[in-house]
């Protein structure tokens, strides 16, 4: 990471001294790093060591969490999204975020995709039909739920809905997905479609997740870095991250799972 | 939780505490079943004499024994239903604002608030009605409507005293606020925050949180607050005998006298009982009121247990 | 109203990943947007104010009893008995004090033991479905108006002919009925408390070959006292502010009791003085209603802080 050379128009995400405190728990300590444009980063690391935390720092879910505190910076775009002018729904729309279980709205299939449009006061319908229909077709569901798109959310089988959670956070046509373990929970199958559609969308979108899974994680990274403790113990490209880790800490956590 | 243990000495011991602690659930069910079998022996005379138009007679002339409860059933009913009206929206925003809006520190402070309101005894409730309200509708609300609405039947003040029906209908919903606020905020606190996350995530605000999530997932969790709240109005007695003004005439307007069936209870039940038919007629009503309240309760227990697991907040237990 | 929101031109990508930002265009409805935060905003208000409409009885209530009552309110109102004409309007309030012990006593003879008897019942032996019968019956109590728990208590424990007990107007028939409204509070909360307690507590009494007798000794009844007692001292509060079940029962005597049935066994109750005092066409009376709802609201608010006490003692120590 110290090699790498920071090129601003690169750089989609930038954080810098990021310290996150729950009440008295110091969560986050000093964590600086960087997100590249159209890139998929992992994020790996025990549970219980803040990376989750992390993530939702990027667009401010931590607001509503009670006695949370943050200090520091995160540049999206070069602004700061802590700061005082910052537009916290625009932000939101810019940042598309999957959960850990899939959690659809107890709406239909369709409705579920068209609420993120809605809210934003999209009423024009034909342009919902479109984009939904289209959404749906990214997230690999559309032939699956053509049929059945005013059926509710909740009728579909778990990884159909994890995507149509994907489908969903696209929607808004933001610029960065943030993937809570989105795999957690699923099976094989349903894991390996989410998978792949996470190296196509690079295409498009800055791409960051949360995982404990090594392997997963090795096979989709473009980058990867190790949290413990609330601490940022590494941080590289994915090559360097799982073939020659810096850090005993990092190569301890990546052998004693391969 | 089923226990094998092969000694027949433990398995008897068990058995023993089982029957006693079965003695004191049989109390239970006898002090229930009891007070129903009464209600329901002592009113059966009325209802063999007076039958089904007991319900919708307009006369109660304990003299001449013509007893039709109509008078009473409407006042009771005007006086739950515009208690209802006043107290909903209030105890929707209370609620969404004790579990959405407010700031953390504050809450369980505020929360204690309401806690105390529901804490507060239904004669204290009466008093602060007669000293307070009763005032305020007689020196302003009603000469305000007297000078501008009086031509609307509905809001025509007929006797500018302050008692009557909207002052009753104000306290008795300030005291079953508590209840619907209480059971509004646990309903939106078992919404799953993971839920709500997910709307949040895409930009959406606080309202369109609650709207398009909390509320729907919410819904029927509120739906049994009310129904509670429905319930505990019906019953309500001494607050409204201090305010209603008991006259027994069926309200025509807002601001009319009226008498509900609790307060009917509560003024001539101890007269009535020197005659049996007049006694038998009171204690039917009585048996309205156990039945509303019953049908009412079944209903809303029904659906907050399914909704959040039938868990007791202290609000629901108020000052009778 | 729509305007566009222009994609950022492409630049060069980053070695990790093809392609640039998507390509396609979000119509960013600024007004739209805006109407929603103040939407949002005029929520909050709505929901502040009302708040602050259900709160202000409980303020305004205390203030108006302090403004007229607190002339009142001294160490002889509560130390003796009403006298003067019409009765009360010298003297205190004393015989409500004292008949309010009475009945609580009376009615926590009754509804502790059969409360806290049933909520073990209900946790240690119940069935699914007959668990499901047992709590419905206590949250139908719970619900029946106070007025019918009089009318009842009237026909069972007052009434001089028919079948009952003919217990007079007495303290004894009065606090018993407030009993019956205990009992169901108690019962209830005691079965929370006692399915609150981690069922490794329970099971490991159990796995050592304890009986649920044993276990009920050893470690149930400690773990769940902060419940109990939250039962009933509820109970307490709640029945304290009765006044409609005395009304046919015990309804009021302006002196001291001579006994617990019969003729002399009534009692006086702070509930329902201030529910006759307010009756009175008597300035003084009103005043004094006052007074004794002050002493009514600081006995409730005693309880309450009780409650909290217990509460807080039960997390940091027991769970």
């Amino acid at each position: 990471m110290a090699e790498e050379k920071k090129k601003d128009y690169e750089i989609k995400v930038d954080v810098k001294n990021l310290n996150f405190y729950y009440g008295k728990q110091h969560l986050l300590k000093n964590v600086n790093l960087f997100f590249k444009k159209n890139s998929v980063c992992t994020l790996l690391g025990p549970s219980g060591c803040g990376k989750s935390t992390f993530l939702r720092t990027l667009n401010r879910m931590n607001d509503y969490t009670e006695g949370a505190r943050l200090t520091g910076e995160v540049i999206i775009d070069g602004q700061n999204i802590y700061g005082k002018s910052v537009d916290v729904v625009e932000l939101r729309r810019n940042i598309g975020m999957v959960f850990q279980n899939p959690n659809p709205f107890p709406k239909s299939i369709f409705e579920n995709v068209a609420f993120g449009l809605r809210i934003h006061g999209i009423k024009n319908k034909e342009f919902i039909v479109e984009r939904v229909e289209k959404c749906l077709k990214y997230a690999g569901l559309y032939d699956e739920v053509k049929d059945k798109l005013a059926k509710p959310a909740f009728s579909l089988s778990g990884g159909q809905q994890q995507r149509l959670c994907i489908a969903r956070a696209i929607a808004t046509n933001p610029s960065i997905l943030l993937m809570d373990e989105p795999t957690a929970y699923l099976d094989p199958v349903s894991t390996s479609i989410i998978l792949d559609l996470i190296t196509t969308f690079k295409k498009y979108y800055t791409i960051i997740i949360v995982s404990h899974n090594i392997q997963q994680a090795g096979r989709i990274s473009d980058y990867s870095g190790f949290f413990l403790d609330g601490e940022l113990i590494e941080f590289d490209e994915a090559g360097n991250f799982f073939l020659r880790p810096k850090d005993k800490r990092t190569e301890n956590f990546i052998t004693s799972r391969y | 939780m089923k226990i094998s243990i092969p000694i027949l000495n433990l398995k008897y011991k068990d058995d023993l505490y089982r029957l006693i602690l079965s003695l004191f659930v049989l109390g239970i069910i006898a002090i229930f079943f009891v007070s129903v079998l009464v209600i329901a022996a002592y009113s059966y005379p009325a209802v063999i004499r007076y039958g089904a138009p007991f319900l919708w007679v307009k006369t109660w002339n304990p003299p001449m024994e013509i007893f039709g409860a109509l008078t009473f059933i409407a006042g009771t009913l005007f006086v739950t239903f515009l208690a209802l009206i006043f107290s909903v929206p209030l105890a929707l925003g209370i609620g969404v604002f004790l579990q959405e809006y407010c700031p953390f520190f504050l809450r369980s402070f505020l929360t204690v608030i309401i806690e105390m309101l529901a804490g507060i005894p239904s004669v204290v409730f009466g008093v602060w009605g007669v000293l307070t309200i009763v005032p305020w509708l007689r020196e302003s609300v009603e000469p305000f409507f007297n000078a501008y609405f009086s031509g609307i039947p509905f809001l025509k003040v007929e006797e500018n005293i302050g008692y009557g029906i909207l002052a009753a209908s104000i306290v008795v919903a300030f005291m079953i606020l508590p209840i619907i606020a209480s059971i509004t905020k646990d309903s939106l606190s078992a919404v799953p925050d993971l839920a709500k996350d997910g709307a949040l995530a895409m930009g959406a605000t606080r309202l369109d949180v609650i709207k398009n999530v909390s509320l729907p997932y919410a819904l029927s969790g509120i739906y049994g607050g009310i129904v509670l709240g429905f319930g505990r109005a019906v019953g309500e007695t001494i607050a409204v005998v201090l305010l209603i003004g008991n006259q027994a005439i069926v309200p025509k307007s807002l601001f009319s006298v009226g008498y509900t069936i609790s307060s009917v209870l509560a003024n001539t039940f101890t007269f009535a009982v020197i005659s049996p038919i007049y006694a038998s007629a009171e204690v039917e009503l009585a048996l309205i009121l156990l039945v509303i309240s019953l049908l009412v309760n079944i209903i809303g227990r029904n659906i907050l247990n399914s909704v959040i697991g039938g868990r007791l907040s202290r609000s629901q237990f108020g000052g009778g | 109203m729509i305007e566009e929101k222009k994609t950022v031109p492409d630049k060069p990508a980053s070695k990790a990943g093809e392609g640039g930002e998507n390509p396609e265009v979000f119509p960013v409805n600024r007004g739209y947007i805006r109407r929603k935060k103040f939407y949002n905003n005029l929520a909050i208000c709505f929901a502040v104010i009302a708040f602050i409409i259900g709160g202000f009885p409980v303020f305004h209530i205390i203030y108006k009893a302090f403004e007229v009552g607190s002339a009142y309110l001294n160490w002889n109102f509560v130390s003796t008995l009403p006298t003067g004409f019409p009765i009360g309007a010298r003297g205190g309030i004393l015989n409500a004090i004292v008949g309010d012990v009475y009945l609580i006593v009376i009615a926590s003879v009754l509804s502790i033991p059969l409360g806290i008897g049933s909520g073990l019942y209900l946790s240690l032996f119940g069935r699914k479905r007959s668990n499901y019968f047992l709590k419905l019956l206590n949250e139908l109590m719970i619900g029946i108006p106070s007025v019918v728990w009089g009318i009842v208590g009237f026909f069972v424990f007052s009434t001089a002919t028919g079948p009952g007990f003919h217990l007079g107007f007495s303290s004894l028939a009065g606090g018993l009925t407030l009993g019956f409204i205990m009992v169901p509070i108690i019962t209830l909360l005691t079965e929370q408390a006692v399915n609150q307690i981690p069922a490794s507590y329970i099971e490991g009494a159990l796995a050592m070959g304890a009986t649920k007798w044993q276990a009920t000794h050893s470690v149930i009844i400690k773990a769940a006292m902060g419940g109990i007692f939250t039962g009933i001292l509820l109970g307490v509060m709640n029945i304290i502010g009765q006044t409609a079940p005395l009304l046919f029962t015990n309804y009021y005597n302006t002196g001291m009791p001579t006994g617990v049935t019969g003729p002399g066994g009534a009692v006086g109750d702070l509930a329902m003085l201030i529910f006759i005092y307010i009756h009175e066409p008597s300035k003084i009376l009103h005043y004094k209603a006052e007074a004794a709802s002050i002493v009514l609201l600081a006995f409730i608010l005693a309880l309450d802080l009780g409650l909290r006490l217990i509460n807080y003692l039960t997390k940091r120590f027991l769970l």
